[in-house]
């Protein structure tokens, strides 16, 4: 049983993210859009490991939040390949589709919500996610196993 | 992470991890010091991405017997396409003069294994060569027995010592066969590539990937390097340009002593030993790693206390328990 959970984490961490965040109403954008309606959508992405270590893999992180609501949803994944060389692989057991419950801020947005599948946190990661938007900076902060990292929107 | 996931043909809509080398063993046949073991895996994440070689692919070994990084010997895989669940493959050996060239297979070569059945299943299908020495092959589907903490090393060398590769498999390439089918010098120098169709030339092949010590590629290379390095061959490797101009040596020197706090001369003096990226490999030798390597080699603890100069000794993982007393040894797959 644990063996056919981790294949079906695999997939949601791979190219079947894309469909479990359509599912989730995500849709895979790839630019920060103006407020007209309220709604805020964003990707942001960053190499793993960070400067001065060579990156291995891009760390992920779009969504979709209506600002008037304070709900939407948030992906965070890690694909293989570098910054600039991307590919469609996840990596397995870092997919995280994140339930966003609270928007606030202009400028600098601040988004906080909880991981939906909790058996996927690794030891010592909270359920409870913050995301920063600094569009002024064009930098996200996202968590990343447990530790702040900054990503740059796209 | 050795090598996994690192082709430049993963990048491209057609990504391919079947021609993806995650990692490259060569150790002196246990019990038996007249004997060698080379292995080569490919396609991380088996079965995730692809369940099968890449039949118009070649798979190939490469030996340096004289100390130059140019190649000698080449030991190369073909395999038929998979149809009803079966694929079978062939063994062959080529001595070679002169530097390889993209596009072209050098050598006269001659059949070591001839027909023999990939492994599918758990159980490991082991093939006889074609003469009387003994060889032999297999090829398939195995536990992936590379070990390390690599959700440690993504966030920035805090392991935990968890072992993502704990529970993945591989699809691997494993041939035994007598010392002097690797030439009368005992020190020789291996690595390993896969090569493709051109997409324009299809009768003419093109290197995908391509590995000699591990992960050399992944620590040492940044961005579009990763994948101008795939494709040099190892004894242009020094002298070859990276994508921002530097050659290949200057930067693995600038990376020692950024990562390191190497001297200039120390960091010089350990990037050629670094580069070209081969595996180098006394045959008479039991050692391991650097001396070859073997599977339970803690490859990654040696290279982050060179790269760091000791400041981290080890990500906290060891050895996995599966590998297999004899051939193949690589262990049987996780289902």
């Amino acid at each position: 049983m644990e063996q056919m959970d981790r294949r079906s984490f695999v997939k949601l961490a791979g190219a079947g993210s894309a469909a479990a965040a359509a599912a989730a109403g995500v849709p895979l954008v790839r630019h920060f859009v103006d407020q007209d309606r309220g709604v805020l959508r964003f990707r942001a992405s960053g190499g793993l490991p960070t400067s001065p270590l060579p990156s291995y893999a891009t760390h992920v992180v779009e969504g979709t939040v209506d600002l008037k609501t304070q709900s939407g949803t948030v992906t965070s994944r890690v694909l293989a390949g570098h910054p600039g060389a991307t590919t469609g692989i996840g990596l397995p057991g870092l997919s995280r589709i994140i339930r966003i419950t609270e928007a606030k801020g202009t400028g600098t947005i601040r988004l906080r919500g909880e991981i939906e599948d909790r058996s996927q946190l690794r030891r010592g990661e909270s359920p409870h996610v913050e995301i920063v938007l600094d569009r002024s900076r064009g930098v996200v902060q996202a968590p990343f196993l447990g530790r702040q990292v900054d990503l740059s929107l796209a | 992470m050795a090598d996994h996931l690192d082709a430049p043909g993963l990048a491209s809509p057609a990504m391919d991890t079947r021609v993806d080398i995650t990692d490259l063993y060569a150790f002196q046949k246990p019990g038996d010091p007249s004997r060698t073991i080379l292995i080569l895996n490919v396609n991380p994440l088996a079965p995730t991405h692809a369940d099968e070689f890449r039949s118009d692919a070649i798979y190939e070994t490469l030996v340096d017997t004289d100390g130059d990084a140019i190649p000698n010997i080449a030991f190369r895989y073909r395999f038929t396409p998979k149809r009803g669940g079966k694929q079978l493959a062939r063994v062959t050996r080529a001595e070679l003069n002169g530097q390889v060239e993209d596009g072209h297979i050098h050598g006269h070569e001659k059949p070591l294994v001839e027909a023999a059945p990939v492994s599918f299943g758990s159980n490991a299908i082991v093939s006889r060569g074609v003469g009387r020495n003994g060889v032999k092959f297999f090829a398939g589907f195995r536990s992936d027995p590379f070990f390390f903490d690599l959700l440690g090393f993504l966030n920035g060398l805090q392991f935990t010592g968890s072992d993502f590769f704990a529970d993945k498999n591989v699809f691997g390439i494993a041939l035994e066969l007598p010392n002097e089918l690797l030439g009368d010098n005992p020190n020789v120098g291996i690595w390993v590539r896969t090569l493709v169709p051109m997409t324009m030339q299809p009768s003419h092949v093109t290197q995908a990937d391509q590995m000699g010590r591990p992960a050399i590629n992944t620590v040492f290379n940044h961005g579009q390097d990763k994948n101008i390095f795939n494709v040099t061959q190892p004894a242009a490797q020094r002298s070859a340009a990276t994508a921002e101009g530097p050659t290949f040596l200057e930067e693995f020197t600038s990376e020692l002593e950024a990562l390191g706090g190497y001297s200039a001369g120390d960091a010089l003096g350990i990037a050629e030993i670094l580069l070209p990226d081969i595996l180098t490999f006394d045959y008479s030798s039991s050692a391991g790693f650097l001396n070859g390597r073997r599977l339970q080699d803690d490859v990654i603890d040696i290279e982050l206390s060179l790269v760091t100069n000791g400041k981290i000794t080890g990500d906290g993982v060891g050895p996995h328990t599966d590998y297999l007393s004899d051939f193949p040894y690589l262990g049987n797959p996780h289902v």
